[in-house]
Formats: structure tokens, C-alpha cells, sequence
């Protein structure tokens, strides 16, 4: 069965199922399923935050830091799970998709949404973290569901983009690592935006505008810096940055979805 | 597959549309996709770019079925005759030519594909339902009754994992046995479980045939589809080799030397 929009929209409840069952699966492993899911974002949280600011004695100016780097753990520990998983996804489900006919877009659809509860709690979370940190939790916070529907939109994206690639690149799982690791640290995950505008004045003013403006097609640069107004400033983001971010996310979504249309048919003989 | 618009004759008082209709259908497949590409041959060149092999697992198919008929589809091994139920079921779409299906298509290719290990059965229920196309209600309404079909008893909220092969299967057939299929694809004979239950799922299996309006099934055994086909199609090597009524064709296939396997 072809993956597009009317057949996925036919078998939402397969959607749905999938998506359940990958819950249900993670409860069925350990009860607490997303607690564990956090604790990766939080021991790293805990690692900079002793390095930078205990060891190095840095990130003065975004204190209280680990809130701020939290910010930002989150959604990249749902952009990396999902993007992982995607990569074996349907090499993983081969016997299913060749014995049932269903939209096999399914499957890393279901990977994100289901890693995306996961993050939900992930939020509430960072919210209590902000709490105690006694920060104030102001009108800003609105933006917080665009930034979530902006997030899952560019996550869904990337990841169906990656699970075609996964299907037909054999060694692809390891050298996603690699990428991600690199991509951690070109986002702006342990300094933010800020600092970059800053350091690439220092440099004239050919690279004052440009290298910024390099910088910020990376769409978690854009996605990092909204979580850090809503959470962390508690200020509005600048509103160039938010239709940077829709237009980010949209291009995202459909080279996805094109590019999976594209292998739909081929990628069954690949696996 | 091709517009269903297309080639369609005018409805008469007693139309005789086909339910599936296969023109000139070619699936292949590459014999090297097992090697896949990789970051490494991408980066230095390597296999990349090689010219591939094409295994063409269905030729020239071309055939027309129609309301009420029992198609049994018999070859060799390697005759290209799952591939054909892979295209009928929309799983593979043809390389060349056209599949037209006209009605609502289910499949029992291999049972519990749909399986989720570590869930109960009864939360696989509703996954294989989904799977299967069924709507949450629609499966929802029947848990009661699939559950005591399996006869898996307090099994059913054990995780699948902890399930015989037996017990699989039975649950699976259970599911799949509610489906309300308008053309009905069956790859081998279903034989499932014990004496007792085998007797239950043929009686079950009949149940479903009699409602469905078009049947395919594919087996080796010439002398099962002679007692139930209608007409039956041979294939061999991915081509047509016959098509006619069931008793014509296995005729000519049992009066036929045995060749070599193709796959």
C-alpha cells in the first residue's frame, strides 16, 4: 500500500495502535519507561554543568546553567532517539512489511510521536527545574506548544528522510552517531546564540553578518533558542527566528515526505 | 496500479467487471540489492555504480478474475507465485503493467507477522487489527470472541513472548479469521494448531470463503486446489504458462514433466 496522506489518513488507527504499542512496549520493559528516557538528558545536564561551570569555572552569563543547557538537551535527545531509530526501522519490521499491506510510512511516524510523549514528560521536567530554580514562569510559555508542533514537525521530516536512507546505506546506524555528535555541539546546546553573534563580529563585518547567519540554518539553532526564551529569558523570541523556524520545519516535513514517496516502492527489495 | 476508470465498459444489467485484473504485469527485483550500498563504497567509489542484474520474479502477467470464482495459482518454487499475491495485496507495486483490484483485499500471507513480543495478546489484538485495516471498534467488538477462538484463556494477558508457536499461530489465525474481506489472498493452507483446532479453523476458513466474493489461493499441492478451485492459473519461471478452468490447467500441470527450480 502507498504511503500517502490518504491511506495514513484511512489507517490512523494503525497510527494510533503502533504508537501505543511502542508505550506500551517501553512500560512493559520497566514501569517507569520515561523516567529512563530522561535520565540521559539529565546526567549530561548534571556532566556540563560540573565541567563548565565547576571545573572551568564558565557560563557565568547564562546561570542558573543547568536549566539553560537542559533547554536544549530535551529536544536533542528526541531529534537523536527518533533519527536512530528510524535508521533500522524498516530493515527492523522487514517480515511485516512484506506480508501486510499497510502505509509502512507508519513505522517512523510512530518512532517520533512515540518518542515525543516521551519528551512531554521531558518538559514537565524542565518546567519543575524551573520552578525550583525559583525562575519565573511568565506569559512567554505560550510559545511553547508552537515550539512543540515546530519540533515535531522537523523531527517527522528528518526522521523520513533517514529511515529510506537506512533501508538502502547498510552502515548507516554507526556514522549517524558520528553526525549527531558533531551536530551536538555545532547547535547551540552548551552556549547560546549570543555568543555566537558576538564571536563573529569579533571577526569584521563580512563574517558579523554571514557566519550568524550560517549558523542559523540549522534548524535547532532557531528550535534551542525558542525553548531558552520560553523557559530560561522568559521573553518572546525575535519573530524573524519564528518564521525562519515554520519555514525550517515545513521544508523539512515535505522533503520527508517526498523523499519517502520517492523509495515507498523501491525500498521493499532493498531490504 | 491503474485508474479503475480505465477500460471500464459500460455497466450492463448483469456486468461481468473483473474483481482483479493483471495486464502485462513485471515485477524484478535486483539479484545484488542484498549487497547494499554503503557510506564507505559512496565515499571511495567501490561497487557503487556497478551494473545490476535483474531477476524478473513476474513477466507478462496478465489475467482477469471474476465475481465468485475460487483462482487457484500453482508453479514451482520460484515461479513468481508469491510475488503475485505480494502484488494483488498491494505490498509490491508492479515494475511494468497494471494491477486493478476492485474491492476491499485481505490477506493471510503468514500469520502473526504482526506480532509485537513483548505485548499481551490481548493488546496484539488490537495492533494485528489495525494492522489488518480494521477499525478500533470494529476489533474492539470482537475481542471476546478472538480470545475465546484461540482458546488461549488467562494466556491472553501474558506477553506474546511467552507463547507456544501454536498458541501464536491460533491467536493469530483467530485475529485474522475476523476480517470481513471482499477478495481473499491465501499463500499455502493454513494449518494451524492441533486436530482439533485445525478442524475449528477450516470450518472458520470456509466460513470466510463463502462470504468473500473472490478467492485466490496459492499452493503446491495440485490435487487440494483441484477439490475447491474454480479456475486456476499456472505459473512458471514468473510466466503465465496456462490459465483456465482449475481442472484443464492441473491437468496439463500434473501431465507436465517436473522442471527445475527457477529460484
Amino acid at each position: 500500500m502507498v504511503s500517502n496522506w490518504s491511506n495514513l489518513v484511512a489507517r490512523r488507527d494503525l497510527l494510533r495502535e503502533l504508537t501505543l504499542s511502542e508505550l506500551r512496549t517501553q512500560r512493559e520493559i520497566s514501569r517507569f519507561g520515561w523516567v529512563w528516557w530522561l535520565v540521559d538528558p539529565l546526567i549530561m545536564m548534571l556532566i556540563y554543568w560540573a565541567v563548565v561551570v565547576g571545573i572551568f569555572g564558565r557560563g557565568g552569563q547564562y546561570a542558573p546553567y543547568p536549566v539553560f543547557i537542559l533547554c536544549a538537551m530535551l529536544p536533542w535527545k528526541h531529534f537523536t532517539s527518533s533519527l536512530t531509530a528510524s535508521s533500522g526501522v524498516l530493515r527492523a519490521r522487514e517480515g511485516l512489511i512484506k506480508s501486510l499491506a499497510f502505509p509502512t510510512m507508519a513505522l517512523p511516524l510512530t518512532l517520533v510521536f512515540s518518542r515525543f510523549s516521551n519528551f512531554l514528560f521531558g518538559t514537565l521536567a524542565l518546567l519543575a527545574v524551573v520552578l525550583v530554580a525559583g525562575m519565573p514562569v511568565g506569559i512567554s510559555m505560550v510559545q511553547v506548544p508552537f515550539l512543540l508542533f515546530a519540533q515535531i514537525t522537523l523531527v517527522t521530516g528528518l526522521c523520513l528522510v533517514v529511515s529510506c536512507l537506512g533501508a538502502l546505506i547498510r552502515d548507516l546506524h554507526g556514522f549517524l552517531g558520528h553526525l549527531t555528535r558533531v551536530g551536538f555541539y555545532l547547535s547551540p546546546t552548551l552556549y547560546g546564540i549570543d555568543i555566537v553573534i558576538e564571536r563573529s563580529a569579533d571577526l569584521g563585518a563580512f563574517w558579523g553578518v554571514w557566519l550568524p547567519r550560517l549558523y542559523l540554518l540549522n534548524p535547532f539553532a532557531v528550535l534551542i533558542t525558542g525553548y531558552r526564551d520560553s523557559f530560561f529569558y522568559g521573553r518572546f523570541m525575535d519573530p524573524e527566528l519564528w518564521i525562519l523556524l515554520v519555514v525550517q520545519s515545513s521544508i523539512a516535513l515535505l522533503a520527508g515526505y517526498r523523499t519517502y514517496q520517492y523509495f515507498d516502492r523501491r525500498v521493499i527489495k532493498f531490504l | 496500479m491503474s485508474d479503475p476508470k480505465q477500460n471500464e465498459p459500460v455497466e450492463g444489467p448483469e456486468s461481468r467487471e473483473p474483481v482483479v485484473e493483471m495486464d502485462g504485469v513485471g515485477i524484478y527485483f535486483h539479484l545484488q540489492s542484498r549487497r547494499r550500498i554503503s557510506i564507505k563504497s559512496l565515499l571511495l567509489g567501490g561497487s557503487f555504480g556497478q551494473e545490476r542484474k535483474l531477476l524478473w520474479a513476474l513477466r507478462d502477467v496478465s489475467f482477469k478474475a471474476y465475481e465468485g470464482e475460487i483462482l487457484g495459482v500453482i508453479g514451482p518454487n520460484g515461479a513468481g507465485k508469491s510475488t503475485l499475491c505480494l502484488a494483488l495485496s498491494e505490498i509490491l507495486l508492479p515494475d511494468e503493467g497494471s494491477v486493478s483490484v476492485r474491492g476491499r483485499v485481505s490477506t493471510l500471507l503468514s500469520l502473526g507477522a504482526g506480532f509485537n513480543r513483548d505485548l499481551s495478546g490481548r493488546d496484539n489484538i488490537l495492533l494485528n487489527g489495525a494492522y489488518l485495516g480494521m477499525r478500533r471498534e470494529q476489533i474492539q467488538s470482537r475481542v471476546a470472541e478472538i480470545v475465546e477462538f484461540s482458546e488461549l484463556g488467562d494466556f491472553i494477558d501474558q506477553p506474546v513472548r511467552f507463547y507456544s508457536s501454536g498458541m501464536r499461530a491460533r491467536l493469530a489465525f483467530s485475529i485474522a479469521s475476523c476480517l470481513e474481506p471482499e477478495i481473499l489472498i491465501l499463500d499455502e493452507v493454513l494449518s494451524v494448531g492441533d486436530r482439533a483446532f485445525q478442524e475449528k479453523s477450516r470450518r472458520r476458513l470456509e466460513e470466510l470463503m463463502a462470504r468473500s466474493r473472490l478467492i485466490v489461493i496459492v499452493s503446491h499441492s495440485s490435487e487440494f486446489l483441484r477439490s475447491i478451485c474454480t479456475h486456476a492459473l499456472w505459473l512458471e519461471r514468473g510466466r503465465v504458462r496456462g490459465y483456465g478452468s482449475a481442472k484443464e490447467i492441473l491437468d496439463a500441470y500434473e501431465a507436465a514433466p517436473p522442471t527445475g527450480e527457477a529460484g
